[in-house]
């Protein structure tokens, strides 16, 4: 067949036939900011995973002959210690790669936990309304008028440290955040006729809430979920820096940072490089985070 | 109850609560009650179809979606195959889901948007018990019925166009293979050219399947082309039912009959004289006494149009109106 029409032809309709899911991944292919917030977000899992193979030393092994060590890169570094070592002579970059595990675990499962608690709350508060509806969001409503950061230090102080506790912690008031996004959508989705056509059909509420308006709204909870996680590790660094998060013998960025803000003048790596280790992965979330909220937003997609 | 009569509706009552502002629960006013279905009698026969027509907010859908349990009735009772479905047993009760459905007015709300059109007819066929083998070639011939091909089975509702969305719906609804079908106002949302294939597609289909249809539109025409009787409902209550000529020839009601003057016309001849009704329809939240039309009606009589809600009375020839002038 020859081309002569210069006119745009329709996609072809394997495109159209796309599901959802692959189009997510197509678009954010296609959106450079979102695809380098993936790329980030992959190499700090790795890096996670393959701790023990990736660090030169223990990341709890003092060398005190080497102590306040500058990174390779300044006058004084050795390539021995690549990032430099702390007032204890541990070594920096082992303890970075190290204090990912803690980060992320932190960020993932509290999140986990909270979609989990949060999405089923919602889920039948939304759908069923009622006094279930009325107790669970004046419960929501009374947490969230405590501040974050107040309410996870008293956790914590009741608690004590541990990456568990942290995840418990965090998860008692960030459910309340997944229970009203799924709750409104819920109660948006649920006067629509495609719900009542089930609903003559005899289907149960709790299939219609999970077969039929969850692939609706899954796409602003996978927003959610990821926007979470980074806001999750930054409160896990700030209980850390304040010493509340872990243990002190294990490396975490947030008490990685306290530790070396007495010496910030003169040994100013041991605070900056940890911290630039929670920027990058939080910076690396919200790219990934916001580019899916840009894809998925249906104002953005009236070309369709 | 008359034998014949597949559903019949008494005394139908549908109130929805209408939450007030704190300020004016705290100075005692009681919350309000927006009464949207007030009183409805009315039944339907065997294989006939009755139209259902009124402007909007007159308490049309409700009714339809009260009939078929989508909501719940305030007070009053809905007979199907003479037996009040109140009283049901779960058990009947699923097989009163199977033989009541409904075709929805907006088709691009009705059919979920993230399932194909396989997944959509899937869920009825299960229902009714087709089993998994059997589904694909049952899901082909209830396609041809209503005039689209397997062709269409792994697409999307967006890329179906209006008309072909419509089919699907109703592909949904025969698929439990279904006595009585509430169809909400099935054409409105679409192009003039498709209204006619559509409601041809739903003559056809009572015909082959011996149908029961409630047919609710705001256009008389569209009801009058397909009803056998046609109901006329203002704000929550029923104010007339004819048979479909008696009604559009011999309107009773002051109501009705300025409803059909309004019907545009092309003949220059048979020009009707328009009767131009005063004001716009009362809030149903706050309904005046008396006939619920007495504020628009130009035969307003005091003081009994005022003060006395007038039932619907039978006056000959399968013909009855709620009005005082009879």
């Amino acid at each position: 067949m020859q081309e002569l029409s210069t006119a745009p032809l329709p996609a072809p309709p394997r495109a159209a036939n796309a599901s959802p899911w692959k189009k997510t991944v197509q678009e954010l292919a296609a959106h450079p900011s979102g695809l380098i917030g993936a790329i980030i977000i992959l190499l700090y899992l790795v890096v996670a995973v393959a701790a023990p193979l990736l660090a030169p030393y223990s990341p709890t092994e003092m060398d005190l002959r080497a102590r306040f060590l500058p990174p390779a890169w300044a006058a004084g570094g050795s390539l021995q210690h690549l990032l430099g070592t702390d007032q204890l002579g541990q070594d920096l970059l082992s303890r970075i790669i190290y204090g990912s595990r803690v980060s992320i675990s932190v960020g993932l499962f509290s999140v986990l936990i909270s979609l989990l608690v949060g999405s089923v709350l919602g889920s039948i508060a939304g759908y069923y309304q009622g006094w279930f509806d009325r107790i669970v969001s004046r419960v929501a409503d009374l947490l969230m008028a405590v501040p974050y950061l107040l309410f996870a230090i008293f956790a914590m102080a009741i608690l004590g440290p541990g990456v568990l506790n942290l995840i418990i912690a965090l998860s008692i008031k960030a459910w309340i955040e997944f229970y009203r996004l799924l709750r409104g959508e819920i109660i948006s989705e649920k006067t629509k006729e495609y719900v009542e056509a089930a609903r003559m059909l005899g289907r149960p509420g709790p299939v219609i809430i999970v077969a039929e308006v969850l692939p609706n709204v899954i796409h602003s909870l996978v927003v959610l979920v990821t926007l979470r996680i980074g806001y999750m590790i930054i409160m896990e660094a700030s209980l850390s820096f304040l010493g509340l998060g872990v243990p002190p013998e294990v490396p975490a960025w947030g008490s990685m940072i306290a530790a070396g803000r007495d010496t910030l003048i003169n040994a100013w790596w041991i605070s900056t490089l940890p911290g630039l280790a929670i920027l990058f992965l939080v910076l690396g979330i919200n790219l990934l985070g916001e580019t899916l909220r840009d894809i998925t937003d249906p104002r953005l997609q009236a070309r369709e | 109850m008359r034998a014949g009569n597949l559903l019949e509706v008494n005394g139908l009552k549908k109130y929805f609560p209408v939450q007030r502002s704190l300020a004016s629960r705290l100075f005692g006013q009681r919350p309000g009650w927006l009464k949207a279905v007030d009183g409805v009698d009315l039944f339907i026969r065997e294989g006939e179809t009755l139209g259902l027509v009124g402007e909007s907010g007159s308490g049309k859908s409700t009714l339809g979606r009260t009939v078929v349990g989508l909501y719940e009735a305030t007070a009053g009772e809905v007979r199907f195959e003479g037996r009040p479905v109140k009283e049901l047993s779960p058990q009947e009760r699923k097989s009163f889901r199977q033989k009541v459905q409904m075709i929805f007015q907006n088709p691009y709300s009705s059919l979920n948007p993230r399932k194909t059109v396989r997944q959509i007819l899937d869920v009825p066929l299960r229902m009714r018990g087709v089993p998994g083998p059997e589904r694909p070639s049952e899901m082909e011939e209830l396609l041809e019925r209503v005039g689209l091909s397997r062709w269409h089975l792994n697409q999307y509702p967006h890329q179906l166009s209006g008309g072909q969305r419509q089919r699907i719906g109703i592909a949904r609804a025969l698929a439990v293979h279904p006595r009585f079908i509430v169809a909400d106002e099935p054409v409105s949302a679409l192009d003039v050219s498709v209204q006619a294939q559509i409601i041809n597609l739903l003559m056809d289909l009572q015909e082959q399947f011996r149908l029961t249809y409630l047919f609710i539109a705001h256009d008389i025409n569209v009801v009058h082309h397909i009803s056998n009787r046609i109901a006329v409902m203002y704000l929550g209550r029923v104010v007339e039912i004819a048979g479909s000529e008696e009604l559009l020839t011999a309107p009773r009601h002051p109501y009705t009959k300025a409803l059909i003057s309004a019907i545009p016309e092309i003949s220059k001849i048979r020009r009707r004289e328009r009767i131009l009704l005063e004001g716009t329809i009362p809030s149903p939240l706050n309904p005046p006494p008396g006939c619920c039309f007495q504020t628009r009606c130009p035969e307003k009589k005091d003081p009994v149009c005022t003060q006395i809600v007038p039932t619907l009375k039978d006056v000959g020839g399968d013909h009855f109106v709620a009005c005082h002038l009879y």
